[in-house]
């Protein structure tokens, strides 16, 4: 099957599961953010990073997105991305960011095999 | 779930006072993260990340000496991870250095081939990167990016004889069914020095603990690479390329390097030693504790004082603990042992002390004169952090 077709079946297996990732932050920028970077991997890789989000730590990390993992995005996207992950996942916003992510609840949670890409319901 | 959402607000604001004390926490600082069982076969694990999924073993799963498979570490680069049947599931050999490109099997692996059991430590690169100060960026992973077992399989040795290696073979390339959403996205190839493809310890292996490959550690077949880090220990491998020149992709010309002058320390990758950086290669000496309470600490004389050690099978020949930082060391008791690649499990008796608060540093030395060190190797993509581990003891009166 090509890649193409492995993405619409993960896409399409998991449109449950992926409601239970994390959400990006709301604020001007997330909609670029989700269309360039969400295709590849959930928004709890930017939370991880955001202790130390320096703007030269989201710098070197859009870059290397873009020139090694061939993310698509302009140099006007970049920036865009840039001052987004700046502003939303700086070390200051750390503590805002804490009360709005969802908790997820310790629960065996049955995902159907094959394409995995993790997740546990929300807390009801 | 009131308990759990407490303890991971305990473990952030605790995060967050390590931080803000710097130094005092050191390498005691714990990453916080959220302990959920949400993947299928495993029990509630540590996550680091959705999707691609990447979720650690908490610690405690660390007192047996072999990782049970449902709290084995589960690690992924890319997103698109397909389900491969073991009926349908063919491992092709070919390229250049072959002289008969094969597919074989699952059956006919296991029934052509003598099957044999290693037990090893599979560990990534990046064990203990959120522990690096100042941080690095990468996947943030505390202790658990690793787990120990007794895996069978065949000896990859056996299978590129059969394909007949040429000697013009320089290094042997694994890919794997796994994909990234995008393209262009490197696809996730390693290789490895034809010396250590034809070590006899090299297996392609299909069980693990006595049970099938769980899923998400690779089923229906990875390699086993014991002594050398996880990068290497490719999941659902389909594809075996022996190569006349070294592999020039990102995942082993960029990805995986540390400068020259930290590691590796004796096993080394020459085709792949061009620039300033070499790959990482074996696992570095280490140890843990594990006997804490569910709080992170010892209480002196009413906890076990107990861990595990390992190397890349040179083999632990000491394991010390300090209630000093460091100004004494006390030898431990070394347990049962699984062979030189496995978790060795050691145990120490409590001192008598004065009442108060205390750190306890553990420390291992291999038969080659490796010991851990105080503080981690700075290097730029934070690998191989072997530092002392260092857990708070309230001796009580």
């Amino acid at each position: 099957m090509s890649r193409f077709l492995w993405a619409i079946a993960l896409i399409l297996a998991f449109s449950g599961i992926a409601r239970a990732e994390p959400e990006a932050a709301s604020g001007e920028g997330r909609e670029l953010f989700i269309a360039r970077c969400s295709s590849c991997h959930s928004v709890d890789y930017i939370e991880m990073h955001a202790r130390f989000g320096t703007r030269a730590l989201w710098e070197s990390q859009v870059l290397k997105m873009r020139n090694a993992y061939k993310a698509p995005m302009s140099d006007d996207d970049a920036k865009v991305i840039v001052d987004y992950l700046e502003r939303y996942y700086g070390p200051a916003r750390v503590d805002l960011r804490q009360r709005t992510t969802p908790s997820s609840s310790i629960s065996k949670t049955s995902v159907a095999p094959g394409l995995i890409t993790g997740g546990a319901p929300r807390s009801p | 779930m009131e308990i759990d959402r407490r303890q991971t607000l305990l473990g952030l604001i605790s995060a967050a006072i390590g931080a803000a004390i710097g130094s005092v926490a050191g390498s005691a600082r714990a990453v916080a993260r959220e302990v959920v069982a949400a993947l299928p076969g495993k029990t509630a694990l540590h996550r680091l990340t959705h999707r691609p999924p990447n979720y650690e073993t908490p610690i405690q799963f660390f007192r047996q000496t072999l990782t049970p498979n449902e709290a084995f570490f589960v690690r992924y680069h890319h997103a698109v991870i397909p389900s491969v049947s073991a009926e349908d599931y063919r491992l092709d050999i070919s390229g250049p250095a072959v002289e008969r490109p094969i597919i074989l099997s699952l059956q006919e692996l296991r029934r052509e081939f003598p099957v044999v059991e290693v037990v090893a430590v599979c560990q990534c690169s990046g064990n203990r990167r959120g522990l690096f100060e100042p941080p690095v960026a990468g996947l943030q992973w505390g202790h658990g990016a690793m787990g120990n077992a007794r895996w069978r399989g065949v000896r990859l040795t056996d299978v590129l004889a059969r394909a007949g290696l040429k000697t013009s073979a320089i290094e042997i390339a694994f890919d794997a069914a796994d994909a990234a959403p995008l393209e262009g996205t490197p696809d996730f190839i390693k290789s490895l020095p034809v010396s250590k493809a034809l070590h006899p310890d090299t297996l392609l292996a299909f069980e693990m603990n006595g049970e099938p490959l769980p899923e998400l550690n690779g089923f229906p077949l990875r390699l086993v690479v014991p002594g050398w880090t996880a990068t290497y220990w490719i999941k659902h491998v389909n594809k075996i390329t022996a190569l006349e020149s070294a592999e020039k992709n990102f995942w082993m010309s960029t990805a995986y390097r540390m400068p020259r002058s930290t590691f590796p320390l004796v096993s080394r990758f020459p085709s792949q030693e061009s620039g300033e950086r070499a790959p990482v290669t074996e696992i570095a000496v280490n140890s843990l504790i594990t006997s804490m309470d569910s709080d992170g600490s010892l209480i002196a004389g009413r906890s076990e004082l107990r861990g595990i050690a390992w190397d890349s099978g040179l083999g632990i020949d000491r394991v010390e603990v300090s209630f000093d930082s460091g100004a004494t060391w006390r030898r431990c008791e070394l347990g049962e042992n699984l062979g030189p690649y496995s978790f060795i499990p050691w145990r120490a008796e409590w001192p008598a002390l004065p009442p108060g608060r205390y750190e306890v540093w553990a420390r291992a030395a291999n038969r080659a004169g490796q010991v851990q060190v105080e503080k981690p190797i700075p290097n730029p993509s934070g690998y191989q952090h072997n530092a002392f581990h260092r857990v708070p003891v309230r001796v009580v009166a």
